[in-house]
């Protein structure tokens, strides 16, 4: 596997939410917005990158019994630092997000991916890795907050501006915004992504 | 026997080491950013004293039968007002809710932001809009009660259970006021 496919393999054909189906937790509870799930894709990759690049750099000296629990011990000191570094800089995100923040720590993309790539492979093949599974998670949530907001509420919101706005006329479909709007949308999403690398061959 | 000791003693070393980066890493982005949220928190107030008291431009923290009022005063150093602070269950979780009271013991204004509750999206969040909250101005006692509840305060439709904690937030707040007002008084 070269480099470029260990960079795009996240996005397309090991995308994180729509093909391995992990991470699922975060991606349905925080996309009833596109600015919730952009903050909340953005966190995750920064941790999945930071933690990734540790990992790879102490896997000769980690004992092999012991690496789950330096695995846990990397990740959760980066949410941490995430947690509050997005308290002080937007308290509204922060407060939107919740709980899911703290939550990243057993996010299985990341465990995944410290398990999978990054404690077998060099730490620059890990920040590819890395920076194409978050874009995939982050794409995939993004996306899915995009279509829900729409639907659900006739906005679109990113990084707190106002992209779209169907007015005061449009009856928006509650269903979307609420839980059972994520399971759906996901659904269609699943299928999409299917048909683009059967396209692809 | 003593291959299983040397092990174990070396296990515990790399996860002593890593954990004790961990700690002193989160230790200092903790007494960075510890200050940024103290002063956003503190901003945060002061902005909502000032929305609903507007036109009070000194405030006093005073403790009444061991709850927290704010006083108001305005340039010429009358009472413009008393805030309350209220924090009734709504759908799901409390909602913090910041009220001030004119002289004449009527709302003068009532502040929910998006930061103090976790109603939701689309439609509990809607008792933070203007909309909602402008209702409550000059109105007190019974008046602060939803219209379904014998009131004067039209509920967010689909929205009844948060509408109705807030309204029933502020009347019981608002008693609560009065009672311990009255009585230093």
């Amino acid at each position: 596997m070269n480099r470029w496919q260990v960079f795009t393999n996240g996005i397309l054909k090991e995308n994180p939410v729509l093909i391995l189906v992990i991470g699922l937790c975060p991606t349905l509870a925080v996309s009833g917005s596109a600015n919730d799930a952009f903050g909340m894709g953005l966190a995750a990759t920064f941790v999945l990158i930071a933690s990734n690049i540790l990992i790879s750099a102490v896997r000769k000296w980690t004992p092999d019994q012991i690496r789950i629990p330096i695995f846990i011990i990397i990740i959760s000191t980066f949410v941490t630092i995430v947690d509050y570094t997005m308290h002080a800089a937007d308290p509204v995100l922060y407060a939107n997000l919740g709980v899911f923040v703290p939550l990243i720590v057993v996010n299985c993309i990341i465990l995944g991916r410290a398990e999978a790539f990054a404690y077998k492979n060099d730490v620059f093949s890990s920040i590819l890795d890395g920076i194409g599974m978050g874009i995939g998670f982050t794409l995939t949530v993004t996306t899915l907050g995009a279509v829900r907001e729409i639907i659900g509420n006739g906005t679109v919101t990113l990084l707190n501006y106002e992209l779209l706005n169907l007015g005061e006329g449009f009856k928006p479909a509650l269903i979307f915004i609420l839980p059972p709007g994520a399971f759906l949308v996901m659904g269609f999403l699943m299928a999409f992504n299917r048909l683009l690398i059967k396209r692809k061959g | 026997m003593l291959n299983i000791a040397k092990d174990a003693l070396k296990m515990g070393l790399v996860l002593l080491v890593i954990c004790v980066i961990a700690a002193g890493a989160l230790a200092y982005v903790y007494s960075v950013t510890q200050v940024i949220i103290d002063k956003n928190e503190l901003e945060a107030e002061k902005k909502k004293r000032q929305d609903v008291l507007t036109a009070a431009v000194r405030f006093e923290e005073k403790d009444v039968e061991g709850k927290k009022y704010v006083t108001g005063y305005d340039t010429e150093n009358k009472i413009v007002g008393s805030i309350y602070k209220t924090a009734p269950k709504g759908y799901s979780g409390p909602i913090k809710i910041t009220v001030g009271v004119a002289p004449d013991n009527s709302v003068t204004a009532v502040v929910i932001t998006k930061l103090d509750q976790t109603e939701t999206p689309g439609l509990g969040t809607n008792v933070t809009k203007p909309k909602f909250l402008g209702q409550f101005k000059g109105k007190k006692g019974n008046e602060l009660k939803l219209k379904k509840d014998s009131g004067t305060i039209d509920a967010i439709t689909a929205a009844t259970i948060s509408s109705r904690a807030v309204s029933n937030g502020i009347k019981n707040g608002w008693e609560q006021y009065i009672k311990d007002m009255g009585e230093k008084k």
